[in-house]
């Protein structure tokens, strides 16, 4: 008895592992966070130019 | 010597174009489904006569060619062509009968503009454009994005080796899995889960932006086809500066660059292996220059005062450089503004981000971010052969998906292509300078079409002369299928005028 909650848990984690939108959740949050460093790296170019003009 | 084409070559040739034609036939169906659901009686019709048109056409020359026998490369590459060749022809009809297009010209065109996901648009009052034919201008981007053939390798196809070399024709190199189909199956996934993504976070952003929800789920799903597939089509003459969103440019960043990035890259992060984004001799490269362009385009931003915040400058100049390098080509402001206000730095840093473009195998077009690193590191090889003793052995290698070792025969093609591709833009620059525009314009436009860049400075509008419009026309398709596919479909043709029996 104890153990079917976990069974039911492992299955639910199984499903989300193989499903295509884990997948693709995961890819696009790679690419959004690769976005972020360079958009972070630009504004710092941005703020040093808009300070020398 | 050339030997003229048999039945055999046409069959070869004419009975995967047909399957083609079949496909795009049955795509114009959606559009027909919604102006249906809309009451769009005139475009319903002009859905229907299109895809009629085109299925008729696609079976008839697939019952009439119908061979068994297998693809060799100038067949698949001349098939690829050819196909993309006579899909806008059907595609544009429904654009002509709208009533937005001047000529069946500049139908073929828009269409052509579509499938190649440029961006350039040749509509007249777009503002007021049909929802169904709006929408079929994004679907032939998401369509032409993925890769028109790839769409009937993944519902029609029965046998992967054979029909490889449609694949490669398409601009693609790497196969991703073993398997052309299953291949092909993995982009229309990832394209299909990320649409669902895309499209609901952009909902969500417009619904913020104050459209109401039905509308702002039509404009999410029309926008996340114009950012994946780098497309660049907008459902407003505007594009993107329409909504006045920061949200939605902010959301539609990570869109593009996901579109400039490889299926094969997709497929290593869908994986879990985040780290090839730092390792991948591709992203670096497209990072590395990302960074320098926006340090020449904000220097050049900043001498001309076009902005007077570091806001402002951030959010214009980060979101046009990001679309022109991905090859987009949404705009936030409009883009006779890039010569009128930016200066000449800025639009000069934004021809070159075009031209630059994004990753090989990816939905962005452009020189490729693949070819200009293997350069690199190719100069860098030899830099480093010049400074060490003579007896050293120099090796470089790069990371894409697994580590390679550089060959001389990887850097020798990548200049080869770099030089078509300069060929290619110098070519159409030269003929709008024929024309009378200025060479900033003319060049500016020229990377835009070829590129696949699709943003514009206001050349390409109806008024442009015909020949032009023809001569960007081939630079799309040319641009698109990189090269070789349009080269083997000329020497078919040459082969038919002056080869031996």
């Amino acid at each position: 008895m104890s153990g079917r909650p976990y069974r039911r848990l492992s299955k639910l984690r199984h499903r989300w592992e193989r499903s295509p939108f884990t997948g693709g959740l995961v890819g696009i949050a790679s690419v959004a966070l690769a976005t972020l460093g360079v958009g972070l790296a630009c504004s710092v170019i941005a703020l040093i130019v808009s300070l020398i003009y | 010597m050339l030997f003229r084409p048999d039945r055999r070559d046409f069959s070869l040739i004419g009975f995967y174009t047909g399957k083609v034609l079949f496909g795009v036939g049955l795509a114009m169906l959606a559009p027909a489904l919604m102006a249906l659901a809309l009451g769009e009686r005139n475009e319903l019709w002009a859905f229907l006569l299109g895809a009629a048109l085109a299925i008729t056409a696609g079976r008839t020359t697939e019952l009439l060619l119908f061979t068994r026998e297998p693809l060799s490369t100038s067949h698949g590459l001349a098939a690829v062509a050819l196909s993309w060749t006579l899909a806008p022809v059907f595609a544009g009809l429904p654009l002509l009968l709208s009533g937005h297009y001047a000529s069946y010209l500049d139908a073929y065109f828009e269409s052509m503009s579509g499938f190649a996901t440029i961006g350039l648009t040749l509509a007249n009052d777009l503002d007021h454009m049909a929802r169904s034919v709006n929408l079929w201008r994004h679907l032939m981007q998401f369509i032409g994005g993925q890769g028109i053939v790839v769409v009937v390798l993944t519902i029609f196809a029965s046998a992967g080796g054979r029909i490889g070399y449609l694949y490669t024709g398409e601009g693609r190199e790497e196969k991703i899995l073993p398997n052309v189909i299953r291949t092909s199956r993995f982009i229309w996934r990832v394209a299909i889960v990320y649409a669902v993504i895309g499209t609901a976070l952009l909902w969500l952003a417009l619904v913020g932006a104050g459209l109401p929800a039905p509308t702002a789920l039509y404009h999410g799903a029309n926008l996340f086809m114009a950012a994946f597939d780098t497309g660049g089509f907008a459902t407003q003459s505007s594009s993107v500066g329409f909504y006045r969103s920061v949200v939605v440019e902010i959301v539609l960043l990570p869109i593009m660059t996901a579109g400039a990035f490889s299926f094969a890259l997709h497929y290593q992060l869908w994986l879990g292996r985040r780290s090839e984004l730092v390792r991948n001799i591709e992203t670096r490269t497209i990072a590395a220059s990302t960074l320098v362009m926006f340090t020449i385009m904000a220097a050049g931003l900043g001498r001309t005062e076009t902005f007077t915040t570091f806001y402002t400058m951030m959010r214009q100049g980060f979101f046009q450089l990001i679309s022109a390098h991905t090859t987009t080509g949404l705009a936030t402001v409009p883009g006779r503004i890039y010569v009128t206000d930016w200066g000449v730095l800025a639009p000069a840093v934004l021809v070159t981000a075009m031209a630059l473009g994004g990753m090989a195998g990816s939905t962005a077009g452009g020189i490729k971010a693949m070819r200009i690193g293997l350069i690199l590191k190719g100069v860098i090889r030899d830099v480093r052969k010049v400074l060490l003793p003579e007896d050293a052995i120099v090796v470089e290698t790069f990371h894409s998906s697994t580590r390679k070792t550089l060959s001389d025969t990887q850097v020798r093609a990548a200049a080869t292509i770099l030089l078509l591709w300069l060929v290619l833009y110098f070519t159409g620059g030269l003929i709008g300078l024929f024309y009378g525009y200025e060479l900033q314009l003319s060049l500016f436009e020229s990377v835009a079409a070829a590129s696949s860049g699709g943003l514009s400075v206001g050349l390409v509008r109806p008024e442009l002369e015909w020949p032009l419009k023809v001569v960007y026309i081939a630079q799309m398709m040319i641009g698109r299928l990189e090269f070789i596919a349009v080269f083997a479909l000329f020497g078919y043709l040459l082969a038919i005028i002056r080869g031996r029996v």
